[in-house]
């Protein structure tokens, strides 16, 4: 089922100086989406139209096969949670406890229930020893945690990761990564839509969207858009490592063509 | 430029019940390397060392030199700071949420503007800084507030090189780029290092490091836990009990090593030299 379907969206800041050009694309429900592009090739922009935080100007959303409108943006942003690259930015309450509280109470659920709620939650990210602790004094990763259990509270169906890692060290990325794949692994039917510039991750997604100067350069499985490295070096996008490796072994005349992993290559190089 | 660091303690929040070390005895001297990698993890101490190079921190106790000035613990005593900040320039990390002015060119121009370059100079170097970063002229008039994430970056980098500094102290300079993005960065400071200028490079990426650097300090616990080039870093196992990341060029190669094919680890720095030791690695197997 498609749970994301863009249709015909043009959207600028300013006029006639579109950052996204007619984009058109479906999302199937349990997906890991890797959304890919340069700075400045309106990925940001997409993931905001689509969590209806900026008002769309020409073309169509449907989110669960509803048309998104300004009448049921409110309904619908619910099924939608975000979380974005700076953890400074998206803290709202003064105690761990109060900023996974915020999202609930807007959504007006039962002081009773709420509780239940945030352990459940602050649990899930292993962050229950920090409920009554002040934002400030966590670390970005914790900090980024924090953000995730009160983006899951709110019991989205779609997630949106804006570059939720790179401000994060290599430990907070790595503790991050694991966790959405925990998540992932928990409940199938979720679907991840992450913004990343790590090809890595992208090479290890379902399927890879490949933005460049707002529009949809590529899509398809990570095997279909890294094939095509020449297609990828037209627009200076990077390639995952062990491609990397692999093409300049290749021009150097060693046939590494069909291995699959860096054992392989290895096992390969040593034949 | 030399830069010295004699007995430095630095202690955060200091007589609270937050209070914390930054620093703790820090004893380095920066003068005979020309691009410093400053690698750790998060709350070592990386931010806490360079901010007292240009002053922004004073030390509790200990004495930092830059240049002919001193820095210690004395406000007072402190006068010739600004002149340090005009030799030393320091891009925070996440350069970008600084930005302040209505148009790039001034943006860029407010800084040697401020350090009293004449008019004419300021605007010419500020010219000059933005194309350098990889933007063009349709730029200088364009709102910062208005850029992607990755050419705000650029234009507050290009901000600092506008001040010529002896030293380019770089915190995480190309978090959160992408990828192509990163790599013009670094072509750039490599540049901008060949042309005289010292760089000291706070950063979490170890292929960076080992590409780069000649340099690397290593931080813990607001302590210097290992100062080497980034070959003896990585061929001692010092880089696993410091949990820091493995380049992955050094990982393939070792994995090769490790299959009997003969390597020679001292000659790689980047994907490049990576696959030249592989051919000279088969050869020598035929």
């Amino acid at each position: 089922m498609s749970v994301l379907s863009v249709k015909n969206l043009t959207f600028g800041y300013e006029k006639d100086k579109p950052v996204l050009k007619n984009i058109s694309f479906q999302i199937e429900q349990g997906k890991y989406i890797a959304l890919i592009g340069h700075n400045g090739s309106g990925k940001s922009t997409l993931a905001k139209l689509i969590a209806g935080l900026l008002e769309l100007q020409s073309g169509t959303i449907e989110v669960f096969g509803e048309l998104l409108t300004d009448k049921n943006i409110s309904v619908l942003r619910q099924k939608i949670g975000i979380v974005f690259q700076n953890p400074d930015n998206q803290f709202i309450g003064a105690t761990v406890r109060d900023d996974i509280a915020f999202g609930l109470e807007n959504n007006c659920v039962p002081h009773k229930e709420m509780d239940a709620i945030i352990n459940e939650f602050a649990e899930k990210v292993n962050m229950t020893d920090f409920l009554d602790k002040e934002p400030t004094r966590l670390s970005g990763g914790q900090k980024q945690r924090v953000a995730i259990a009160g983006v899951l509270a709110m019991n989205p169906k779609i997630i949106i990761f804006d570059e939720a890692t790179a401000m994060l060290d290599p430990k907070g990325k790595k503790e991050i990564r694991e966790y959405i794949l925990k998540m992932k692994k928990e409940d199938e039917s979720l679907t991840i839509i992450s913004i990343t510039h790590d090809i890595e991750e992208a090479y290890n997604s379902d399927e890879v969207l490949v933005l460049n100067n707002g529009e949809i350069f590529l899509k398809g499985t990570p095997e279909e858009v890294f094939k095509d490295k020449n297609k990828l070096k037209e627009i200076d996008l990077d390639l995952p490592f062990l491609m990397k490796l692999k093409d300049k072994l290749s021009d150097c005349d060693i046939d590494v063509k069909d291995v699959k992993n860096l054992e392989e290559l290895v096992n390969k190089l040593c034949q | 430029m030399p830069i010295n660091f004699d007995h430095v303690f630095y202690t955060y929040s200091k007589k609270t019940p937050f209070e914390q070390v930054g620093l703790e005895d820090i004893n380095l001297s920066f003068n005979d390397y020309k691009f410093i990698a400053l690698v750790g993890h998060t709350g070592s101490g990386k931010s806490t060392l360079v901010q007292h190079i240009t002053g922004l921190l004073l030390p509790d106790k200990g004495v930092v030199h830059v240049d002919d000035y001193v820095i210690t613990p004395k406000k007072k005593e402190n006068k010739n700071i600004k002149k340090i900040r005009e030799n030393v320039g320091l891009v925070f990390q996440f350069p970008e949420y600084q930005l302040f002015e209505d148009t790039v060119l001034k943006d860029v121009a407010f800084g040697p503007k401020n350090f009293g370059v004449s008019e004419k100079e300021t605007i010419e170097r500020a010219k000059s800084a933005i194309l350098k970063v990889g933007l063009d002229e349709s730029y200088f008039e364009r709102s910062p507030f208005d850029l992607s994430g990755g050419e705000k970056r650029r234009v507050a980098i290009a901000g600092i090189i506008a001040i010529k500094p002896k030293v380019l102290i770089l915190d995480e300079p190309t978090a959160g780029l992408d990828p192509q993005g990163s790599k013009k960065m670094m072509q750039l400071f490599c540049e901008i290092n060949k042309n005289g200028t010292q760089i000291i490079m706070v950063t979490h990426d170890m292929d960076l490091v080992l590409e780069y650097a000649d340099h690397v300090l290593v931080m813990k616990d607001g302590k210097v836990a290992k100062e080497s080039s980034p070959l003896d870093l990585f061929s001692s196992s010092d880089y696993k009990e410091l949990s820091l990341d493995y380049p992955c060029v050094f990982a393939v190669a070792t994995e090769l090593i490790k299959k009997g094919m003969k390597i020679d680890l001292t000659k790689i720095k980047n994907l490049d030299t990576l696959v030249e030791e592989i051919k000279k690695g088969r050869d020598s197997y035929e």
